[in-house]
């Protein structure tokens, strides 16, 4: 696939010098004819040409809303405290104030809101308590956008997470703890499992075989997956036929999964492997700082490099409980948001909220450092929701979401400022407009009522 | 109206005394009576506590079955009538339960309906067991692939078991890498001699050193190269730094510095001369900076032993010939096929736990022959056979599987794998299968269960079932405050063992499942008792220790692993205690909290927040709608108020009172402390077989239980208690039992029940504030438009249809 871009001001060599040593960026080895600013842009495209970028990363337990919320609105608006570590980029994110996820709340369906808050923020759809454990929830605004324009990139999308063990038994009261681990979800029925270890990530995104000719024995080994995959085909249709209804709804699963890797055969003759910018990390690095920093990094690089258009990120399960030893905070983060107005934990709150600011931040100003061949930045040519479906960690409320969108989208956000709704809308208004600007056609997303045009 | 709902509300019609007619004598009368006496003060005749009016629900008939659910959990569970009512004694409870069951729910214990199982898919420690007795290799799983979610407490429901396009590709390279061990597609290799954890035995040197020991046969001499890894870390937070030693046969090879916070993995390698016979690899844990008593690291080492590297002596590694059978390939192309095809079945059948086919088999025969040498054809077909659906899921055939009214008894190689799969975690071994084969296994079962349980590989069932329903696999990762940290981590595994081991006893021992609350003795090492204060335990081995009453110890709710894994950080939580027990020991699912409940620490006295977590507790359960469910929990907690979140025993609170460790259960029992508190648990062993058997059914069946499994969890109840409480009773009757032996069709109820009301959002009313916010706005936006639309219509007059962008939340940029 040859991928198009403007011809104003974007050299080759400038395109280069812009991403840095050894990065070869597989989309763009051929510059085709200049093409019309003025043309609409394609799916997954900015008007100018360039991949355009979804990222959606999520952190755990609300916000300390008294330090989130910020003061006046539009352009003129003052940061609260957690916004601290975003000065800099002030023209490259906005905040949006009243959104709300609806289907966060219990419904009638008791205690669990930290799973349920986790399922629901990026599908907009609510987790039912177990009856007969079907996982039941609905598609991810990511992965509405991944059927559309994964295509392009030799990865369709990317899931990541920090948490590479789970307690047993001990999911949120009463729910399969597939609803609290998992952003992402491929169907009603199907969750992504985030990945928590940058090995393996960075294998997925330089190619699991060192050496000088790692593509070549790629190649080799996609050769001999397809008559495996030929066999475990008709193995699986063939079992299919003898079962009954809902072992069916299971093997089709696994076909999916099939299916997918067929394509991702195919991919690997289109795209070629792009080189790898940093060595390879040795596993799950010992501070949870360094961890989220790393993730966040290979993230920035899955968008320079153009693997993938389309990330999300959990920095940590809703409801994690994690004591962050770095920071000087022994206890959990969870217990800690449930501060009923001491002074001491909400602090502690806030430095943690705060502190995983930073590390968003850090990732801003990475993606800002990156230039992509048009001339604008890789943030330009990004959105990146920034939120948590709870709004205040110690109210649990599902409205007054803390939320923040960076990037310019291509052109098509209008950042540098604080976006105060009159009216609560809901979450889901946000993500379908932002598939309207990605290109992709969705009616709606979760429970979406129209599109969040002001942003 | 159902006949059998019509009689009901005739009887009960009568009762009231609405109805002339007689009241009908027949089998619904007592438990008729029994709801009048026990629930109509507060839910009949106009009364409708937490909105249930009994009366009206039984005058619905048939239409409200659903809604009997909830009811008949409550009366099961014992959460009705509160504590201050008459309550009713067990006996009569059960006739409550079975009217709603019979009445309600249709459940017919003359034509018992097995329920449905999801074709399961292996989680990830049935795959690396299967894997192993497959081909004899080990698996570090943690590191290759992502844990499996669970539901019902379990890891090994059928469909909590789901399968992402990226969880796929994790398992097909794995399946690349197994077949890469397990087949020398290069020819014959170096001797090689594997090292897995289990082959080393460790011991902790007074000064925190840790030496782990494992002897290697070397059959011959020359140089050898032995390389050893092992992974630190996870979640915990780092207890500090180590030197680890490596020495072989007297030498040292190699050494390294290491940290156990983050995740990361160690390789230490070295080569050295050894003649050929029996020498120890030995490896050193020295916690840097001089013997810190109380702080020491025990690796989990795998690694090799190859060699000799300078001779000419190779072989095939013992995997290898195992797949390969009958030596090196003929020259002869049909008989190389006919060798590559016995090869594959004998691998296929075993992996498929049934019979491939003939016809698989020949395609896999295709698969070995498309190229390449031999053996690197038949790895190519065995990585095929891995990645199949036949082997990742375990399907249950049946002949008419969409037909709900179709009950089957499980074919025999189903039965095989549902009771290897219980025990062992793995593929039936030859014996079942033959057995199976031979359609002679459901006749032989008993006999089968004694000796799958005397094979060691049922010691995976043990730490598996009693890790998952007892949770000690939490006190592996429970957040510990970093000054503790120090002390606690070295108990983690010692702690979660204790529970384990006594499990283990009590149920190879054929002791009453009861003495887990009861027994006064203990597993401990050294380090544990002397975190317990329990005298006169030497060395780093876990061991049977009887607990005399001045330790205060004995029974499962003074075990470490429940008390740390139950606290926060810092501090005790008697509410995760009392519901941890209520949950996994009494069998009791704590229904959900009124909407719009206030937080515990919110809780309030006199204006002024209450200074103990008792007075909290005690505070919150003045509110008479946290009090019903609180007064069963919250005592139990309170009871185990001696024991700190570190688990020791402490006489006095954080803030220097005396703990107040008596309570009043919700049975009206006194009781002081942990002991009275097991004591009285142990009382009605009854209630505790349930809940045990409730757990070992889900588990065995791999599915959440409902009423329709009723009758079975009874008759298992009643056989395990007439086998005087043991464990060996209960699995009988587990494995006998309806659902675990038959199946039926599938009428997609589980997909049915997805789409029904159940399903609905609630009106906005009943939702948050985000909830009715979001609702308001709708209205306004609703408004708005039609405030538009009449205002188009008066415009443009005559116009029959309104413009399509009515909404103005469907605009599209």
């Amino acid at each position: 696939m040859s991928r198009r871009i403007a011809s104003h001001g974007a050299s080759r060599r400038a395109f280069l010098r812009g991403l840095g040593v050894c990065v070869a960026l597989p989309t763009l080895e051929s510059f085709g004819p200049a093409r019309a600013l003025a043309a609409a842009a394609r799916p997954g495209e900015t008007a100018s040409g360039m991949p355009l970028r979804m990222g959606f990363v999520a952190f755990p337990n609300g916000s300390n809303y008294e330090r989130w919320k910020p003061k006046g609105e539009g352009r003129d608006y003052t940061p609260n405290e957690t916004f601290a570590p975003m000065a800099a980029l002030r023209e490259k994110f906005q905040i949006i104030t009243n959104l709300a996820h609806d289907a966060a709340n219990d419904w009638g369906d008791g205690p669990g809101d930290h799973a349920r808050s986790g399922a629901t923020f990026l599908t907009g759809a609510h987790a039912w308590k177990a009856r007969g454990a079907q996982l039941r929830l609905g598609i991810s605004v990511d992965q509405v956008a991944a059927a559309q324009v994964g295509g392009m990139t030799r990865i369709d999308s990317l899931q990541l997470g920090t948490e590479s063990s789970k307690l047993y038994g001990a999911c949120d009261t009463g729910y399969a703890c597939a609803y609290q681990y998992n952003l992402s979800w491929a169907s009603a029925t199907t969750p992504l499992p985030p990945e928590p270890n940058p090995r393996v990530l960075f294998e997925k995104l330089f190619g699991g075989v060192p050496g000088p000719d790692r593509e070549a024995a790629l190649r080799r080994r996609m050769e001999g997956r397809k008559s495996v995959l030929d066999f475990v085909l008709e193995d699986a249709r063939s079992l299919r036929k003898s079962l009954g209804r809902n072992d069916r709804a299971k093997v089709d699963e696994y076909l999916a999964g099939v299916r997918k890797l067929e394509e991702q055969i195919q991919k690997h003759e289109r795209f070629r492997l792009p080189d790898a910018p940093l060595a390879p990390p040795a596993g799950i690095p010992e501070g949870h700082g360094e961890h989220v920093d790393l993730m966040y990094d290979l993230m920035a690089i899955a968008f320079q490099t153009d693997s993938t258009r389309v990330v999300s990120f959990c920095v940590a399960p809703e409801g994690s409980n994690r004591p962050l030893p770095e920071l000087n905070i022994t206890e959990g983060h969870h217990y800690l948001t449930h501060h009923a107005g001491d002074v001491e934990k909400r602090k502690k709150v806030g430095i943690i909220e705060r502190w995983y600011m930073e590390r968003f931040a850090r990732f801003l100003a990475k993606l800002d450092a990156m230039q992509d061949a048009d001339g604008s930045t890789v943030l330009d040519n990004a959105m990146i929701v920034y939120g948590c479906a709870i709004g205040d960690g110690n109210r649990h409320n599902h409205d007054q979401l803390p939320v923040a969108l960076a990037g310019r989208g291509g052109g098509t956000l209008n950042p540098g400022r604080h976006v105060l709704l009159r009216d609560a809308a809901p979450m889901t208004n946000l993500y379908a407009a932002m598939l309207d600007r990605m290109g992709v056609r969705a009616e709606r997303v979760g429970d979406s009522t129209g599109r969040l045009e002001d942003i | 109206m159902r006949p059998r709902a019509r009689r009901a509300a005739a009887i009960l019609a009568a009762l009231l005394g609405l109805a002339p007619s007689p009241v009908r004598a027949g089998e619904d009368a007592e438990p008729m009576a029994l709801f009048e006496a026990y629930c109509f003060d507060c839910h009949a005749n106009g009364a409708r506590k937490g909105g249930l009016a009994l009366d009206e629900l039984l005058g619905r008939g048939g239409d409200a079955g659903a809604e009997w659910g909830p009811v008949w959990k409550i009366v099961r569970h014992e959460f009705m009538p509160p504590a201050d009512a008459d309550r009713p004694t067990d006996a009569e409870r059960r006739e409550m339960a079975r009217w709603i069951e019979r009445e309600a729910f249709h459940i017919d214990e003359a034509r018992p309906d097995p329920g449905r199982v999801t074709i399961r898919r292996l989680n990830r420690m049935e795959y690396h067991h299967t894997v192993r007795d497959l081909f004899g290799i080990d698996l570090d799983i943690a590191r290759e692939v992502p844990p499996d979610d669970t539901a019902f407490g379990f890891d090994n429901i059928g469909d909590a078991l789901t399968l992402s396009p990226a969880l796929l590709e994790t398992y097909l390279n794995l399946a690349e890498k197994v077949v890469a061990n397990v087949v020398a597609t290069d020819g014959p290799r170096r001797p090689r001699f594997e090292l897995d954890p289990r082959r080393f035995r460790n011991s902790r040197l007074d000064d925190g050193r840790v030496e782990q020991v494992a002897q290697v046969e070397l059959k011959h001499a020359g140089r050898h190269r032995a390389e050893v890894q092992f992974r630190l870390g996870g979640f915990r937070a780092s207890t500090g730094d180590y030197d680890v030693a490596m020495d072989f046969g007297g030498t040292r090879l190699a050494e390294q510095a290491v940290n156990d916070g983050g995740e990361k993995t160690y390789v230490l390698g070295g080569e050295v001369d050894l003649p050929a016979g029996k020498h120890a690899l030995t490896l050193t844990t020295t916690p840097k900076g001089g013997g810190d008593r109380g702080r020491s690291l025990t690796l989990f080492p795998r690694g090799s032993v190859v060699g000799p590297l300078d001779g000419d002596v190779f072989e095939y590694p013992e995997t290898h010939r195992r797949v390969f059978f009958d030596g090196p390939a003929p020259e002869d192309p049909a008989a190389r096929r006919a060798y590559a095809k016995a090869i594959l079945a004998r691998v296929a059948d075993r992996a498929f736990r049934r019979p491939a086919g003939e016809a698989t088999v020949d395609r896999l025969a295709d698969i070995a022959t498309e190229g390449g040498s031999f053996e690197a054809g038949v790895a190519r077909a065995i990585a095929a056979v891995l990645s199949s659906p036949r082997f990742f899921y375990r399907a249950e055939l049946q002949p008419n599987p969409d037909e709900p009214a179709e009950v089957r008894p499980l074919d025999d190689y189903a039965l095989a794998s549902r009771l290897s799969y219980l025990l062992w975690l793995s593929l039936p071994d030859e014996e079942l299968a033959r057995l199976a084969a031979e359609g002679k296994l459901r006749d032989d079962v008993p006999g089968q269960l004694r000796r799958m349980l005397a094979d060691p590989k049922s010691d995976r069932f043990f730490e598996d079932f009693a890790g998952q329903w007892l949770r000690t696999r939490n006190i592996l990762l429970a957040p510990i405050n970093q000054r503790d940290l120090g002390r606690i981590d070295p108990l983690r595994f010692p702690m979660k063992r204790e529970t384990e081991m006594l499990f283990e006893h009590v149920a190879r021992k054929g002791r009453d499942l009861v003495e887990l609350l009861t027994a006064d003795y203990s597993f401990l090492n050294q380090r544990l008792a002397e975190h317990y204060g329990v005298e006169g335990v030497r060395g780093d081995e876990m061991r049977l220790v009887k607990l005399p009453p001045e330790s205060r110890r004995g029974g499962l709710l003074t075990h470490g692993s429940l008390l740390i894994s139950t606290s926060n950080p810092g501090r005790t939580s008697p509410v995760k205690r009392g519901v941890f027990v209520l949950e996994n020991l009494l069998g009791k699912e704590v229904p959900p909290p009124p909407p719009d409940v206030g937080d515990l620490d919110d809780a309030r006295v006199d204006g002024r927040r209450p200074r103990t977590l008792r007075e909290q507790l005690a505070a919150h359960r003045e509110q008479a709608s946290c009090a019903s469910c609180h007064a069963h929990f919250d005592p139990v907690g309170l009871a185990m108020e001696n024991y700190d979140h570190l688990g020791r025993w402490r006489d006095k609170e954080r803030s220097g009172e005396p703990v107040d460790a008596t309570a009043t259960l919700v049975t009206g029992e006194a009781v002081a402390g942990a002991t009275e508190l097991e004591k009285a648990l142990a009382a009605r062993p009854e209630v505790f077989y349930r809940c045990v058997a409730e757990k070992l059914l889900t588990y065995a069946l791999g599915r959440g239980l409902d009423p329709a499994d009723a009758p079975a969890v009874e008759t298992i109840v009643a056989k395990t208690a007439a086998g005087g409480g043991s464990f060996l009773a209960m699995l009988s009757a587990v494995v006998d039992s309806v659902p675990f032996r038959s199946r039926r069709g599938d009428s997609g109820e589980a997909v049915a029940a997805g789409r029904s009301d159940r399903f609905q959002p609630p009106p906005p009313e009943r939702r948050g504030a985000a909830g009715r916010s979001l609702a308001a706005a709708e209205r306004r936006a609703k408004l708005e438009a039609e405030e538009r639309e009449r205002e188009a219509q008066q415009a443009g007059a005559g116009r029959s249809s309104a413009p399509e962008a009515a909404s103005p939340g469907e605009d599209r940029p």
